[in-house]
C-alpha cells in the first residue's frame, strides 16, 4: 500500500557537532560541595596529598559532613545515625558478650577489673528452671513493721538499744514470709523490688530497715539448695549489698565534708560526728550473729575504713580472708572471697590479701572434691563438670585481680597449684585469666600441667582448648613453638572422644595456621580428617569444622596456597549435608574473593575452586531462592574473573567451555563467561592488529562459544542484549556470517519478550526497553553489510516485520519512536557514504556504490515506513493521545523536511498537514516547542540557501505556507 | 490557763562541753542550760541536779526468797548535787544561757565513781536534771541529760598476756554435764584451741584460734557467746544471774578440719563495762564456747574473763544514743 511516493535528498550540509568543552578534574563532581567544607574549616594541611595522616583526618571530616549537610534529606544516613544513638537491647546485649568473649584479645587494661562487664555474663550463663525460694520480711507486708514509731514508746536507753539490737537479729515471725515455688524471673524481679524498698527506706530515714534488708539478703547467700543458680544468687544479691554500702559511704562522706561556709570548729565536729557514725554502723555489723552476713556486711561497707582507719585496709582484708575461714561450704566461700576482692581492689593495690585468700582456698579446695564425689553419684542433682563451672567466675575474678598490673604472685601462685591435688578447675581459671603473654612464654610448662592433671569434672579437653585460646592469641617462644606443638598435638590425640577432641582442635587451629608453614597446616587438616572420619564422627560437629575451616583461611593473605594442600579438599567432603557443604563453599568462595593474588592460573587451584563452585552449582534448582542464586552467582564470577591465563588465550578459552559445562544452572555465570569470551575476541584482535589464519579461527571459536552458550540464558531480554554485543563483536573481528546468525537471533526474539519482567519483586515494563535495544540495534545495522544470500536490507525489513507483530498498547509511542529511527537508518542508507564505519569492513555505501536501484530500494521502504508511522499517529489519535500525537508529527515533520525531496508536492503537503495536526495541539505542548521548530526551519533553510537554491526555495514556500496558517 | 500556755512554750536543753559527754572521776563537767522564750516567762526557780545512781534489781525468780535481805538492794547513791540556776523570776524573751561547772567527785562511800553500766538487773546511770519550778498552776518542765563515767585507761597487767589454751572433746566435757555412759555413746571429736587472754580491753576485739581437730559427727555452727554475770547483795546472801549479751557464729557448717579458725569477737559497748566487784554487786563477764553438731548434740566450754578498760583510743566511747547509725 505504496500509496506515498518517497525521495530521499542527499545530504547537501556539513552535519557538525557540538562537543562539549572538556577540562581535567581532580574531585568526583559529587564530592565537591564536602571539598569546599574542608576548605572553609581550614583543615586542609598545606601540601594534601603528601601527608597521609591529614587526609585521612579531613576524609572523616567530609563523611561527617555529608551527613551534617544531608541531614533530613537522606534517609540512609539518618537511620544510620538513629542505630547509632539508640542501640537496641539486642545489640546491646549481644555487643556484652562479644566484650566478654573477646576479653583474652587486647582491651585496655583498665577495664579486664571491672566487674559490670561480668555482671550479666554470669547471669547468662547460670540459670536454672528450678523453682526457687527466697525470704524476706519487707515485700509487700512489711510497712507497719520496723524502726520508727514502736522506739519511740521506750524510754530506757539500754532498752532502746536493745531492742534495736534484737530487730536485727529477730525477724518477727508474723511478718517473715516464706515465698517458694519462685520461677527465675521471679525471683530476679523480688530481689530487685527488695532493692528499691531498701534505696527508698534509706532516703525515708528509716536506716534500719535498710540495713536489715542487707542482711536478710546476706543470709541468702548461704542458700545453695538450686545450685546452677547460685553465681547468679551471687549478682543479684551483691548488687544490692553494693547498692547498700554506696548509700552508707555517700551519706558518711557528705557528713564528713560538712556544710560548706561552716566555720573551722564546726567542720571538726562535723568530721568527728562522721567518725563516730561510722564506728557505729561498724559496731552494729559486728554484732550481727550469723557469721556469713556479718562478713558480708563488713564487707558491703568496706569502703567507709576511709573515715576510721586509712591505713589499715591491709590489716583489715586479711582479717577479713582469716574470718571467712569459718565457712565450711566451699562455694559459698569462695563467692565470699570473690566479694571481698571485689571491695578490696578499689581501695588498694596490695594484693598479699588476695594471695593468702587462694592459699586459704587451696587449703579447703579437697572439700570441694569431696562434694565432687558425691555429685558423681548422683548426677541427677548436679554434674561434676557444672558444679565446677559454678566456680569458675569467682576463681576468674580473682585471679585476674591477682595478677593485674602485678607480677608478684605470679609464679607462685602457679607453683601452688603445681602442687595441688585436682588442679584442674584452678589451672582453667588460670588460663583464662593470666595474661597470654605469660602463658606463652611458659607454654611447655602448662602443657606439662595439663598432661599431668587429672581431675575429675574438668577434661583435659577443656583445658587444652583454653590453652590452645591463649596461645593463639600470643604464640609461644620461636625456638619452643615446634615442640610445644607436637606435644599439644600429642596430648590432644589421646582425646578418644571425638567431640572433646574437635572441641579442642578447634581452639589450636589459628595458632597453627598463625605460627606454622602451610605444610604444618595441610598435616594438621589431614590429621583432623583421619580422626573425624572415624566412625562418621564428622556428623555431629560441622559447626566446629566450619570454624576451624574459617580460621585457617583467617591466617592467610591469599588462600591458594591453602586450597592446593593435599589434605585441604578431603577435608571439605567431611561435610556431608548439603546446606552445610554448600555454607562452607560459599565462604571458601569468598575468602578467594577478598584475600588471593589478582589473578590465578595455577591448575590444581583452578581445580580446586571449579570443584567448589560446583558444588554450589548443583545445589542451585528450581526451588533456590533468588537472593541465593544470585549470591552464588558473584561468588563464581568473582572466581572466573580471577582466573587469567596470560598469553595463553587457547587455554582460556577451554577453561571456559569447562565453566560453562561445570555450572549449567547459574544463568548468571554463563552471562559472565559470554562476556568473558567477547572479551578474549576483543583482546586477540588487539594483540594481532591484523588477523591471521589462525586467530581468526580463534576468534570464531570464542563467537561460536558465546553463540551456543546464549540460548541457553532464561532472560530474554539478556540474550537479546547478549547476541548484540556479540555481533557486533564478530562484525568488528570480520566473521561477517557469525554476525548475521547474531543479529537474525537477537531480532527473532523480540516477540518472545514478555511485556513486563519481575524487577525486585516489582513488574516492570519492557517496552522502553525494547525501543532502546532497538533503537541501538539499528545504529548498528547501518554498517551491517547486506548479506548475498538474503534480499536488500534483509535485517531492517526482519526488524520491521518483529514490530509490527509486536503486541504493543494501543496509546503506546514506541512503534512510531521505532519506525522514527528506522527511517533515520534508511536515510543513512540513501547517502553515498556513511557517516562512520568498521575498518575493513565494507558497508553498504561501497557495496552497493550508490546504486539507483538500491536507493529506489531504499526509498520505498522509507514510504512504507512513513506510511506505518502515519497508521501509528492516526491510532494516537483514536485513543486520545493529543500531545503524543502532536510530538511524534513533529518528529515525523522534521524528518521529511530534512530527509524528503520537498519539490514532491504530495511530501511537502504531508509535511504541512503534519505541521497543522501539531500546531492544532499547541496547547498540549511545552510552549516553546513551535517556536523553536519554526526556529530550525528557518536555520535549515539558510543552510541549504547556498549549495542548493532550489531546495532552499521549496523549504521557504513551505515556511511561508506554515506561518499563514 | 492563758499564762500555760504561754509557758509551755519555754524550750530549753542541757547541753555538755564535750561533744561525747565521756568524763573521768574528779573531771569537771562543764556546760550550759540553754533557754530559748518567745516571750518573757515566769518562773519559781532554776535548779540543776546531777545525780549519780547504781540500780540493783532482783530477778523475779529471787525476789520471794530474798525478801529478807531487801535492804540489800536499795540503790547506791555515786552522786547527789544541785546547783540554783536562778532565783524565782524571769526569763527574757529570746535566747538566756546558764553556764555551771560541777565536780565529778564521789563524796560518800563508796568513795569512787563505777564506769556508766546497762545491765539486766545492774544500772549504773549518771545524769544532770534541770526543773523549771513554777507556780502552783503550773507543772514543773523537766530536761534530763545523760553522761557516761569511764575509767582512766590503765595498762594491763602481764598476766593478760598470757594465751588460754583449751581443748573439747567428751572427756573434758565436765561431769554433771554428760554421765559416764552418755560420753561413752558420744562421737568422738577433739577441738582444740586457745584464747589470747584471760585480761582483755572492753574497747579491743576478743581473739583467738580454734582449730577442729577431728570429729566424727559434722559439725553445724560454733559460736562464742558473751555472758555476763550479775551478783546482787554479798554480805548477806545473793542473787547472781548470767543473761547472754551477744553470741557470735565463728564457723558455718562443717569446716576442714585441721584448717585453724578465728575467734574475733567485737565486745558491745553498751553492755560491757571492766569487771567490777564491790561490797554489794558484782559485775563480771564469761565467755561459752558453744559447738552444735548436725546431731543435736550441744557441747560448750566456759571462760572467765575479766574487762578492763586498757586504752581509750580516740572516740572509743559509749554513751547514750551512741548506737545511732544515721
Amino acid at each position: 500500500m505504496a500509496s506515498l511516493e518517497w525521495i530521499c535528498v542527499p545530504r547537501c550540509y556539513e552535519v557538525t557537532k557540538n562537543h562539549l568543552q572538556g577540562y581535567e578534574t581532580y574531585e568526583h563532581p559529587l564530592k565537591q560541595q564536602t571539598v569546599t567544607v574542608v576548605d572553609s574549616k581550614g583543615t586542609r594541611a598545606p601540601s594534601l596529598g603528601s601527608n597521609a595522616s591529614s587526609r585521612s583526618s579531613s576524609l572523616s571530616l567530609l563523611t561527617e559532613s555529608i551527613s551534617q549537610t544531608f541531614e533530613g534529606t537522606d534517609p540512609l544516613s539518618q537511620f544510620a545515625r538513629q542505630e547509632l544513638e539508640f542501640n537496641d537491647p539486642l545489640t546491646q546485649l549481644s555487643s556484652e558478650y562479644e566484650l566478654k568473649s573477646k576479653r583474652r584479645e587486647k582491651q585496655p587494661p583498665e577495664d579486664t577489673l571491672n566487674w559490670s562487664t561480668r555482671r550479666l555474663g554470669i547471669l547468662n550463663r547460670f540459670t536454672t528452671n528450678e523453682k526457687l525460694s527466697l525470704s524476706t520480711s519487707f515485700l509487700c507486708t512489711s510497712s507497719i513493721e520496723g524502726g520508727g514509731e514502736s522506739i519511740k514508746a521506750q524510754t530506757v536507753v539500754a532498752d532502746k538499744v536493745k531492742y534495736r539490737l534484737e530487730q536485727l537479729d529477730h525477724f518477727d515471725d508474723g511478718s517473715m514470709r516464706h515465698m517458694m515455688d519462685l520461677t527465675q524471673q521471679e525471683y530476679i524481679q523480688r530481689f530487685e523490688q527488695l532493692k528499691q524498698e531498701l534505696v527508698q527506706s534509706w532516703h525515708s530515714d528509716q536506716r534500719v530497715k535498710a540495713l536489715k534488708i542487707a542482711i536478710q539478703c546476706a543470709k541468702m547467700l548461704a542458700d545453695t539448695t538450686v545450685l546452677q543458680f547460685y553465681p547468679s544468687q551471687f549478682v543479684l544479691i551483691t548488687d544490692i549489698l553494693d547498692a547498700f554500702g554506696k548509700l552508707v559511704y555517700e551519706r558518711l562522706r557528705t557528713k564528713a565534708v560538712g556544710a560548706p561556709g561552716a566555720s573551722a570548729l564546726m567542720l571538726e565536729r562535723e568530721r568527728e560526728s562522721a567518725h563516730d557514725t561510722c564506728q557505729n554502723w561498724f559496731y552494729k555489723i559486728a554484732s550481727i550473729r550469723e557469721l556469713l552476713p556479718r562478713v558480708y556486711l563488713e564487707m558491703a561497707i568496706f569502703k567507709c575504713y576511709e573515715f576510721l582507719a586509712p591505713d589499715e585496709y591491709d590489716s583489715l582484708l586479711q582479717r577479713l580472708t582469716y574470718q571467712l575461714r569459718g565457712i565450711a561450704d566451699p562455694l559459698v566461700s569462695s563467692y565470699a572471697r570473690c566479694y571481698l576482692v571485689r571491695v578490696g581492689t578499689p581501695v588498694t593495690h596490695n594484693k598479699a590479701y588476695i594471695r593468702e585468700n587462694f592459699k586459704d582456698l587451696f587449703i579447703i579446695y579437697p572439700q570441694i572434691f569431696r562434694l565432687v564425689s558425691r555429685f558423681n553419684l548422683h548426677p541427677e542433682i548436679i554434674t561434676a563438670s557444672t558444679y565446677l563451672q559454678l566456680y569458675a567466675p569467682a576463681f576468674d575474678f580473682m585471679l585476674q585481680s591477682l595478677v593485674h598490673k602485678c607480677e608478684l604472685y605470679t609464679e607462685d601462685l602457679l607453683g601452688d597449684c603445681r602442687d595441688l591435688k585436682y588442679n584442674g578447675a584452678i589451672l582453667m581459671s588460670i588460663l583464662n585469666s593470666y595474661k597470654p603473654e605469660f602463658i606463652a612464654s611458659n607454654a611447655l610448662e602448662f602443657m606439662e600441667l595439663i598432661n599431668n592433671s587429672n581431675t575429675p569434672g574438668i577434661s583435659k579437653c577443656q583445658l587444652l582448648r583454653a590453652l590452645g585460646s591463649c596461645v593463639s592469641s600470643c604464640g609461644p617462644l620461636q625456638e619452643q613453638r615446634v615442640k610445644f606443638l607436637n606435644t599439644a598435638l600429642q596430648t590432644i590425640n589421646t582425646l578418644t572422644d571425638p567431640n572433646d577432641y574437635i572441641n579442642c582442635v578447634e581452639t589450636w587451629a589459628p595458632f597453627v595456621a598463625q605460627y606454622f608453614t602451610i605444610h604444618e597446616v595441610n598435616r594438621f587438616l589431614g590429621e583432623l580428617n583421619s580422626r573425624m572420619c572415624l566412625g562418621k564422627a564428622y556428623e555431629k560437629h560441622y559447626p566446629q569444622l566450619q570454624s576451624i575451616l574459617t580460621k585457617i583461611m583467617q591466617n592467610y593473605r591469599t588462600i591458594e596456597l591453602l586450597l592446593i594442600q593435599e589434605h585441604f579438599l578431603p577435608y571439605l567432603d567431611l561435610f556431608h549435608r548439603e546446606s552445610v557443604r554448600v555454607e562452607v563453599c560459599k565462604n571458601i568462595l569468598s575468602h578467594y574473593k577478598q584475600n588471593s593474588e589478582e589473578h590465578t592460573c595455577d591448575a590444581v587451584v583452578i581445580n580446586a575452586l571449579m570443584y567448589l563452585g560446583k558444588i554450589l552449582n548443583d545445589y542451585v534448582n528450581a526451588l533456590t531462592v533468588e537472593d541465593e542464586r544470585r549470591q552464588i552467582g558473584q561468588l563464581i564470577n568473582g572466581f572466573i574473573h580471577k582466573v587469567h591465563f596470560g598469553r595463553d588465550l587457547e587455554q582460556q578459552l577451554s577453561f571456559y567451555v569447562e565453566a560453562r559445562g561445570t555450572f549449567s544452572n547459574l544463568d548468571a555465570v554463563y552471562v559472565t563467561l559470554v562476556y568473558a569470551s567477547c572479551k578474549l575476541a576483543m583482546t586477540t584482535r588487539q594483540r594481532v592488529q591484523q588477523h591471521n589464519r589462525k586467530t581468526m579461527g580463534f576468534v570464531k571459536a570464542c563467537i561460536a562459544f558465546c553463540f551456543i552458550t546464549i540460548p541457553s540464558i532464561q532472560a530474554v531480554h539478556q540474550q537479546m542484549d547478549l547476541y548484540l554485543l556479540c555481533g557486533q563483536v564478530a562484525l568488528i573481528n570480520l566473521c561477517l556470517g557469525q554476525a548475521d546468525a547474531c543479529f537474525e537471533a537477537a531480532i527473532s526474539l523480540v516477540n518472545e519478550l514478555p511485556a513486563t519482567v519481575d524487577f525486585e519483586g516489582k513488574p516492570r515494563s519492557m517496552e522502553s526497553y525494547l525501543v532502546s535495544y532497538l533503537c541501538n540495534m539499528l545504529a548498528t545495522l547501518v554498517i551491517v553489510p547486506d548479506s548475498p544470500e538474503q534480499g536488500v536490507l534483509y535485517f531492517l525489513r526482519l526488524l520491521l516485520e518483529v514490530v509490527a507483530k509486536y503486541p504493543f498498547k494501543a496509546e503506546s509511542a514506541a512503534p512510531t519512536t521505532i519506525y522514527l529511527h528506522a527511517l533515520d537508518m534508511l536515510y543513512v542508507q540513501s547517502l553515498d557514504q556513511f557517516p562512520y564505519h568498521i575498518e575493513d569492513v565494507v558497508s553498504n555505501d561501497a557495496l552497493y556504490g550508490h546504486d539507483q536501484k538500491f536507493v529506489t530500494e531504499v526509498n520505498s521502504l522509507c514510504a512504507q515506513v512513513v506510511d506505518g508511522i502515519l497508521m501509528q499517529l492516526k491510532a494516537l489519535g483514536l485513543a486520545q493521545q493529543q500531545r503524543t500525537q502532536a510530538q511524534l508529527s513533529l518528529e515525523l515533520f522534521l524528518r521529511i523536511i530534512r530527509y524528503a525531496d520537498l519539490e514532491r508536492e504530495p511530501l511537502c503537503h504531508l509535511a504541512l498537514n503534519l505541521w497543522l495536526l501539531a500546531y492544532k495541539a499547541e496547547s498540549q505542548l511545552d510552549a516553546k516547542t513551535i517556536p523553536q521548530t519554526l526556529r530550525f526551519v528557518e536555520d535549515l533553510y539558510r543552510r541549504v540557501k547556498e549549495s542548493s537554491p532550489a531546495r532552499a526555495q521549496c523549504i521557504a514556500k513551505l515556511l511561508l505556507r506554515m506561518r499563514n496558517k | 490557763m492563758h499564762g500555760e500556755c504561754k509557758m509551755s512554750a519555754i524550750n530549753f536543753e542541757i547541753k555538755l562541753k564535750r561533744e561525747n559527754k565521756v568524763y573521768y572521776e574528779n573531771d569537771m563537767l562543764m556546760g550550759c542550760v540553754q533557754f530559748q522564750c518567745p516571750a518573757e516567762a515566769k518562773h519559781e526557780g532554776l535548779v540543776l541536779y546531777l545525780e549519780g545512781i547504781v540500780n540493783l534489781q532482783l530477778s523475779s525468780k529471787t525476789v520471794g526468797l530474798f525478801d529478807t535481805f531487801y535492804n540489800s538492794v536499795k540503790p547506791i547513791t555515786l552522786l547527789q548535787s544541785s546547783l540554783e540556776l536562778s532565783a524565782p523570776g524571769k526569763l527574757a524573751a529570746g535566747r538566756s544561757e546558764f553556764h555551771f561547772e560541777l565536780p565529778l567527785v564521789c563524796k560518800s562511800e563508796p568513795r569512787v565513781l563505777y564506769e556508766t553500766y546497762h545491765g539486766v538487773f545492774i544500772n549504773i546511770n549518771y545524769q544532770l536534771r534541770c526543773d523549771v519550778k513554777r507556780n502552783f498552776l503550773g507543772k514543773s518542765l523537766q530536761k534530763v541529760q545523760q553522761f557516761c563515767i569511764q575509767y582512766k585507761p590503765t595498762p594491763l597487767s602481764d598476766e593478760s598476756s598470757r594465751a588460754i589454751p583449751f581443748s573439747l572433746s567428751p572427756e573434758t566435757l565436765q561431769k554433771n554435764a554428760a554421765s559416764p555412759k552418755e560420753r561413752l555413746s558420744m562421737p568422738r571429736f577433739l577441738i582444740t584451741g586457745r584464747l589470747d587472754c584471760s585480761e582483755c580491753c572492753v574497747t579491743k576485739p576478743i581473739t583467738g584460734t580454734l582449730m577442729v581437730q577431728q570429729t566424727e559427727a559434722a559439725i553445724k555452727s560454733i559460736e562464742m557467746q558473751l555472758v555476763r554475770v550479775e551478783t546482787c547483795g554479798c554480805d548477806e546472801g545473793f542473787s547472781k544471774e548470767s543473761t547472754e549479751i551477744q553470741t557470735i557464729q565463728i564457723a558455718d557448717g562443717n569446716v576442714m578440719p585441721k584448717l585453724e579458725l578465728p575467734i574475733y569477737m567485737v565486745l558491745p559497748r553498751l553492755f560491757t563495762c571492766p569487771t567490777l566487784i564491790t561490797k554489794n554487786f558484782k559485775i563480771e563477764f564469761e565467755l561459752n564456747l558453744v559447738v552444735l553438731f548436725k546431731e543435736e548434740y550441744v557441747v560448750s566450754e566456759n571462760f572467765k574473763i575479766v574487762l578492763k578498760r586498757a586504752s581509750s583510743p580516740l572516740q572509743q566511747t559509749k554513751k547514750p544514743g551512741a548506737d545511732r547509725i544515721s
